[in-house]
């Protein structure tokens, strides 16, 4: 798929073989907004995780979740509400996920 | 067995009666340096900084700097009211960004050579350098910046030129994107000078040298680094490297002896390389099924579980491997990536939802070029991966019919719409195969798309591109491609050999040389006594071809390219300042500011001397 989009994308850089792209088709940076974006949560680094969910004492309740899981539990702990977050995982101790929302929240 | 590896490993690191902390400053890290020089002092050790420069030069460039960041960032808070006046801030950015260049211009920067003078004198003066510390901007081996650039070859050199440096070197930190991945670490630069214990550095990006995050990371390790050398065991060593202020939060790591460290694991770097050698390449023959939409792969299973799902598992336990295996399978997913494929249909979903109501532009706009219905956007939703690949296979041939090879586009009245159409056609496509970036750096589907009833809205630009008019922010680029089809054209039918030139930059120069390569083909056919019928026919299409370029007005195309670039240049700093206030945005500022280095580089080569020359010739 993405062989294919590259393909559309040289054509559209490129028409005629052998012409090495000249101007970006849409340069990644021309997007229309320009307020500073608020850091939206997104796939946290395994490193962090694995650190946030030690610090919350969740390495036994999770023994059962792969890296999947525990990374789209990670991402539910850093965007939604404790409650949110408790009525997701509701078989997780709600102590234990409101401290991984705390770890989670720890500034860089 | 990893005890006795530890252990003889330990017992062979001795200790210097002095040790001195080398630090070469790539890229300005003042902060960095601070905590630099506080190590030393609790070491008992001293700092050398190179490039040198006199505490008056570092306070200078210190105002300077940091009022040059005040400038982007008031610059930046004016951009964001949108309402214009912002020319004096970004005059006044301007000018203090290339003031922070002119002071950067008196200090010797950092080379190949300048390294082995710096290496030659630490030998000639006997310092007892036990730490490097290496701060700049990085991919992995090579340093560079506001003074200098260098890679892990010149240290190399320089090394060779000065042997005696290295036997009191315990310890190199690489305070530098991607330097501290097991390959930059282990085949880099543990291969390259094996008597050195300790290397250390970030697996991923590392953080702005501005940003207090990377001087409290280098100031916990230097401060462990001495009991890190001396750990009887791993898991000990192994404690102390995760007790490291940040650690986790930068993805720091290390190698220790031969050992390689990160937050959540410590291994020998023979069972680390050992994984990468097991790769699944079945599950990755099994992704590159699904990415391709292939027989029996059509679209990722609607439970989620299955194949893709154990890749997923091993990228992120093995995430080492990535950087080891890469040349073999360039192909391989990110688990950002491959995450997104495995909930396409959240992904398309989430789409449907947040676009539906622009559905309508997009095929009016697919209707003016005269694609078919089935293209509409409709067809995208609820359609497998392998049918959205044969959608997009469909468009692609649609459009390889519309001159865009030879560039005839450009005579189409419909151009303009086939180029609207491929653009909003790749943020189409963005979308529907939930690739998580746009372009370079930039997010696209967000993360949490992979989950039904997402708010977020994407980053694609589908929105942005299916406005009527254009927004002034894409002009540059619609134009520039109108441009550039409308050169390829006259260079495909002038001089094909040609097309390898960057040639919105060199406008008049592409026509100085094809009028001039013509005239001389011209004279040579001219010249011959007996010409065949093809010489003649020649002769005909040489001068038709100078008759056309004489009518090409290059002059205006370049200083419409030039109006457009400053348009360009003017959002890519933006857009560069707004990052600086984001974190972990370092290479995407890096990117940008090479975008903008290239346009200005290009603009200057098209300023108005150039035209005014162009024109004089015609």
């Amino acid at each position: 798929m993405r062989a294919l989009t590259a393909a559309l994308l040289a054509l559209a850089f490129a028409p005629c073989v052998g012409a090495k792209p000249i101007i970006p088709l849409l340069p990644p940076s021309l997007t229309p907004e320009t307020a500073p974006r608020a850091a939206a949560p997104g796939l946290v680094k395994r490193s962090k995780r694995v650190k946030a969910l030690h610090a919350a004492g969740l390495d036994t309740d999770l023994a059962a979740f792969d890296e999947l899981d525990r990374d789209l539990l990670v991402y539910a702990a850093a965007s939604k509400t404790p409650a949110e977050l408790a009525a997701k995982y509701p078989a997780l101790d709600p102590a234990k996920l409101k401290s991984l929302q705390a770890q989670l929240r720890v500034a860089r | 067995m990893k005890m006795l590896v530890w252990g003889i490993l330990t017992l062979a690191l001795g200790s210097v009666a002095r040790a001195d902390i080398l630090f070469l400053d790539v890229n300005f890290s003042i902060n960095e340096l601070k905590v630099a020089a506080d190590a030393a002092r609790t070491r008992g050790e001293k700092l050398h900084v190179f490039p040198r420069r006199t505490p008056e030069q570092e306070r200078t460039m210190d105002v300077q700097w940091r009022l040059t960041q005040n400038l982007q960032q008031k610059m930046l808070a004016c951009l964001q009211l949108g309402k214009g006046g912002c020319e004096k801030l970004s005059a006044d950015h301007e000018a203090a960004s290339k003031k922070m260049k002119l002071l950067a211009a008196g200090i010797t920067p950092l080379g190949a050579a300048e390294l082995k003078k710096i290496f030659a004198e630490v030998v000639a003066r006997g310092l007892p350098v036990s730490t490097i510390v290496i701060s700049g901007h990085s991919g992995g081996f090579d340093y560079s910046g506001l003074f200098g650039s260098f890679n892990v070859d010149d240290v190399k050199s320089a090394v060779a030129e000065n042997p005696a440096v290295l036997p009191p070197v315990r310890a190199v930190l690489l305070w530098g994107c991607y330097s501290g991945t097991l390959n930059a670490l282990y085949n880099r630069w543990k291969k390259n000078f094996p008597s050195v214990q300790v290397f250390a550095g970030y697996e991923t990006r590392s953080p702005l040298g501005i940003r207090e995050t990377g001087a409290r990371f280098l100031r916990s390790f230097l401060a462990a680094e001495p009991r890190l050398r001396v750990a009887r065991t791993v898991g000990e060593a192994h404690r102390i490297f995760r007790a490291v202020d940040l650690v986790a939060d930068l993805d720091g790591t290390a190698l220790v002896g031969d050992f390689y460290l990160t937050y959540e694991e410590a291994d020998s770097v023979a069972n680390m390389l050992a994984r990468c050698r097991q790769f699944p390449v079945p599950l990755m023959e099994k992704y590159r099924c699904y990415a391709q939409g292939e027989a029996g792969c059509e679209h990722p299973p609607a439970d989620h579980l299955g194949p893709l799902r154990d890749f997923y598992t091993f990228l992120q336990v093995n995430r080492h491997c990535a950087d080891l295996v890469k040349d073999k399978y360039p192909d391989m997913p990110t688990p950002e990536s491959l995450i997104r494929l495995i909930y396409l249909d959240n992904v398309k979903e989430n789409f449907a939802r947040q676009h539906g109501a622009e559905f309508p532009a997009y095929n009016r706009l697919n209707a003016a070029v005269g694609l078919p219905a089935g293209l509409n956007a409709e067809s995208f939703i609820g359609s497998t991966h392998r049918r959205d690949l044969d959608l997009m296979n469909l468009q692609l041939s649609l459009l390889s019919g519309r001159g865009l090879r030879d560039g005839t586009i450009v005579d189409d009245p419909r151009y303009e719409a086939v180029v609207r159409v491929i653009t909003v056609s790749q943020s189409l496509y963005m979308l529907v195969q939930a690739l998580p970036m746009n372009g370079g750096n930039e997010p696209c589907v967000p993360f949490s798309w992979v989950e039904r009833g997402a708010a977020e809205p994407d980053k694609c630009n589908f929105s942005l591109l299916l406005q009527e008019p254009w927004p002034a922010v894409l002009l540059p680029s619609i134009n520039a491609i109108g441009e550039n089809w409308r050169l390829i054209r006259h260079t495909l039918r002038v001089n094909p050999l040609l097309l390898n030139t960057d040639l919105p930059a060199v406008v008049p120069g592409f026509r100085d040389y094809s009028v001039k390569s013509l005239e001389e083909g011209l004279k040579k056919l001219r010249s011959y006594p007996d010409r065949t019928a093809n010489e003649n026919e020649l002769i005909v299409k040489y001068e038709g071809w100078l008759t056309e370029l004489a009518a090409f007005d290059d002059a205006a195309a370049a200083d419409r390219w030039v109006r457009d670039a400053r348009l360009v240049i003017a959002h890519l700093e933006a857009r560069a300042a707004e990052l600086t206030a984001a974190p972990d945005m370092e290479m995407s500022i890096r990117n940008l500011n090479l975008q903008r280095d290239s346009y200005l580089a290009r603009v200057r080569a098209l300023g108005r001397p150039n035209v005014q020359r162009v024109a004089r010739l015609r």
